[in-house]
């Protein structure tokens, strides 16, 4: 039997970071990890390549997003087929999971699968305005046994943020943690997470609202202008994330909100040098990109979407 | 059978009954399954407004101030929203009245959809931002050729496309931004080995010789535009003309007598009648009186004996004048809006959402009022006014935008143009 953990939360809440703690839970046992980005780069997947775990990454696109669902499906009959004692999900920020059931069902006739439940984290600052504005996060949600309100480091008042994740979910347990770090008595609750409802009654609805964007950075820019570029649509994203290589060395762009945040890393960017927008409703993302590209002209800067 | 609009629309089992109703009573050579050109935009996000007598009209709409492109990963499947509504009932009439019926299944067509997703801003991005009209309309047509594979595989002999916001548009804005996604949609059809139709409402006639051009088996039309013009251009293609009983005038409001009149007429002024389908306008209101719809049926099928039956016809002119505004004494500018009815015809919900956003920017500097073709009341004030065509808008009675709806700035200037001209009173 495999113990199978699924893992959301909308973009930037700091899935990543609990992942890498909550790992170590499992000590000593065969894991396989499966993640998932939405957003064409596998970010995370570089990160998590240093945990000691057999890892799967999904690229571009939702890990239960009808495009990639051969993949994951693909993923899990390989991670599977090797009977791991532990099976842990990481789902893209942006994926709606409530076909999760379904899924087990169908790719685990013979139930080898244990299914011990869902955990979404929650992003103490963001969460009220993720909420209102994007319906996979009330989705990721609603099918959650357990929450984990992160971030708690940032800010003084989580009490709204914990009444709306009851007035959306009032059965799921809360755990409160910073840096994705949880104390012992939460061990517990996170092994034994629990799930509620497949939604998969409900009538079958697309977000159009979420969209990403894959912005290719010309290695020539310089730091300084790297940030101003980003600084001109920020404010228009969810996260941006990605690895960039440019003359002065090699960045990790890592920015959730308005916050912009690019730090120096050793870690090569293999042959992309690609940064990754991701945006939602209200967020006149394409024409802000667009604009910047056009002010940082004649940098060669290309849009995919 | 006492169902209102909405139960037809999401319940299998009325809609199907409903069908089979529609069907003894008018006799038809084809039938259209569901009438709901907002049916692929609730599956895409948009939120709808339901009433009982006429289709859900959309009120919010994704991608109105993002301007994204969708991921093709979110096309339609056959379990989403209402689709399985949609697909059982046409399994169940392709087996019960397939072999006698031409069975007709309505897509939302691409340029209706992009504006159900983008709203009214899709009229300033053909002028500010034309990339995006055509990426968006790429993206649209999918959703038409997914819903088109759908729709075949449950037995659907013809794919309609209907959209009525071509004729809201010039015939250059149409072969800039559409032809080619129309030609496209009707290849895949046809690849498909079924018919396709254009359905289009409003004044098309400018943009009847493009839509030829896209390449459908027929072109459905409204009375907003002359068949027998229409016609001679879908003659030189071989493309089937389908039209055009008057809506609200005739079948809604009149009586059995004008309806059997208007039926043989327009059977008689059809030279050749090779590649002409006779048949509503468009989706027909919802309180058409059963007896009507059924006049017509017996022109058809008994051509003869009706010509006898109206030979001593007159029209009933029996309207009183309604009293109109004094214009010339207005105090603010005054928005009058004609519609066949802005719940149930795309073309003239846009149009008066463009008259809603005026409203909302100039609040009470301006008044606003619609009148749907629906009422009796509201044909009399239009004949007085003299409006050729809905949908129309007027401002203090003087004709300003005629089946083509305004960007928000053209829109913005008349008004503040008026409110100067006012200024001295």
């Amino acid at each position: 039997m495999t113990d199978f953990y699924l893992i959301t939360g909308f973009l930037g809440a700091g899935k990543t970071s609990f992942l890498k703690e909550f790992v170590r839970l499992f000590e000593g046992k065969k894991i396989s990890i499966i993640v998932n980005e939405f957003g064409k780069e596998n970010i995370d997947g570089h990160l998590l390549e240093n945990l000691k775990a057999k890892l799967a990454t999904i690229i571009n696109g939702s890990i239960f997003c009808v495009c990639r669902l051969e993949d994951f499906e693909k993923a899990l009959d390989e991670m599977l087929g090797e009977s791991p004692d532990v099976l842990l999900v990481e789902s893209s920020g942006l994926s709606d999971p409530s076909a999760i059931n379904q899924i087990l069902k169908r790719r685990d006739p013979g139930g080898l699968i244990n299914y011990k439940g869902c955990i979404c984290i929650a992003d103490a600052i963001n969460f009220k305005k993720v909420i209102s504005t994007s319906v996979v996060s009330q989705k990721q949600l609603a099918i959650a046994g357990t929450v984990v309100i992160n971030k708690i480091d940032l800010t003084n008042d989580w009490e709204e943020t914990k009444n709306l994740i009851k007035a959306h979910n009032p059965n799921a347990q809360i755990v409160e943690s910073a840096f994705g770090a949880f104390s012992p008595p939460a061990h517990d609750l996170l092994l034994n997470p629990g799930s509620y409802g497949d939604s998969s009654s409900e009538p079958g609805r697309r977000d159009l609202t979420l969209q990403s964007y894959l912005i290719e950075i010309d290695s020539e820019m310089s730091l300084k202008d790297l940030k101003a570029f980003i600084g001109l649509f920020i404010d228009r994203t969810y996260r941006i994330k990605g690895f960039v290589s440019l003359n002065e060395g090699n960045f990790f762009v890592d920015c959730v909100s308005d916050k912009l945040k690019v730090i120096p890393t050793d870690k090569a960017t293999g042959q992309s040098n690609r940064i990754v927008a991701l945006s939602g409703k209200g967020m006149p993302t394409r024409a802000a990109i667009r604009d910047a590209v056009k002010a940082f002209d004649p940098y060669k800067i290309d849009i995919e979407s | 059978m006492g169902y209102d609009a909405k139960s037809v629309l999401t319940d299998a089992d009325k809609l199907y009954e409903a069908l089979l109703e529609v069907n003894k009573l008018y006799l038809p050579f084809g039938l259209p399954v569901m009438f709901d050109l907002q049916l692929e935009a609730e599956i895409l996000g948009c939120e709808l407004v339901w009433s009982d007598n006429g289709p859900p009209f959309v009120s919010s709409h994704p991608l109105e101030d993002s301007g994204h492109v969708p991921c093709l990963c979110t096309l339609p499947r056959a379990e989403d929203g209402r689709l399985p509504v949609a697909l059982d009932v046409m399994r169940r009439l392709k087996k019960s009245i397939g072999n006698d019926v031409a069975l007709y299944g309505l897509v939302c067509g691409p340029f209706t959809l992009a504006s159900h997703l983008r709203g009214t801003n899709i009229f300033m991005d053909m002028y500010d931002d034309e990339e995006y009209v055509k990426d968006l309309t790429a993206y649209c047509a999918a959703v038409c050729k997914r819903m088109s594979d759908l729709y075949i595989e449950a037995g659907m002999d013809v794919i309609a496309v209907v959209d009525p916001m071509v004729s809201q548009i010039s015939s250059s804005h149409f072969e800039e931004f559409f032809s080619d996604a129309f030609t496209d949609i009707f290849g895949h059809i046809r690849q498909n080995k079924a018919f396709s139709s254009f359905f289009v409402c409003g004044d098309a006639t400018r943009n009847v010789e493009s839509m030829c051009k896209t390449g459908p088996d027929s072109i459905a039309i409204d009375e907003n535009i002359d068949l027998i013009a229409a016609k001679a251009v879908c003659d030189k293609y071989n493309i089937t003309i389908c039209g055009n009983i008057p809506l609200t005038t005739v079948m809604l409001h009149g009586s059995q007598q004008d309806n059997i009149k208007y039926a043989l007429d327009l059977i008689d002024s059809v030279g050749d009648k090779r590649n002409f389908i006779l048949a509503p306008g468009c989706d027909m209101p919802y309180a058409v009186p059963a007896a009507n719809g059924i006049a017509i049926a017996q022109a058809i099928w008994q051509t003869e004996d009706m010509r006898e039956l109206l030979k001593n016809y007159v029209a009933i002119e029996d309207e009183e004048p309604v009293e109109l505004p004094d214009y010339e004494n207005l105090k603010k500018p005054l928005v009058e809006v004609f519609t066949l009815d802005s719940t149930a015809c795309a073309a003239c919900g846009y149009m008066l959402a463009a008259a809603v956003d005026m409203k909302n920017d100039f609040g009470e500097a301006i008044d606003l009022v619609e009148y749907r073709a629906t009422e009796k009341e509201n044909i009399v004030r239009a004949r007085q006014m003299g409006v050729a065509h809905l949908p129309s808008i007027y401002i203090n009675g003087e004709l300003k935008f005629s089946s083509l709806i305004p960007d928000r700035s053209q829109f913005a200037q008349l008004i503040e143009q008026t409110i100067a001209k006012l200024g001295g009173r």
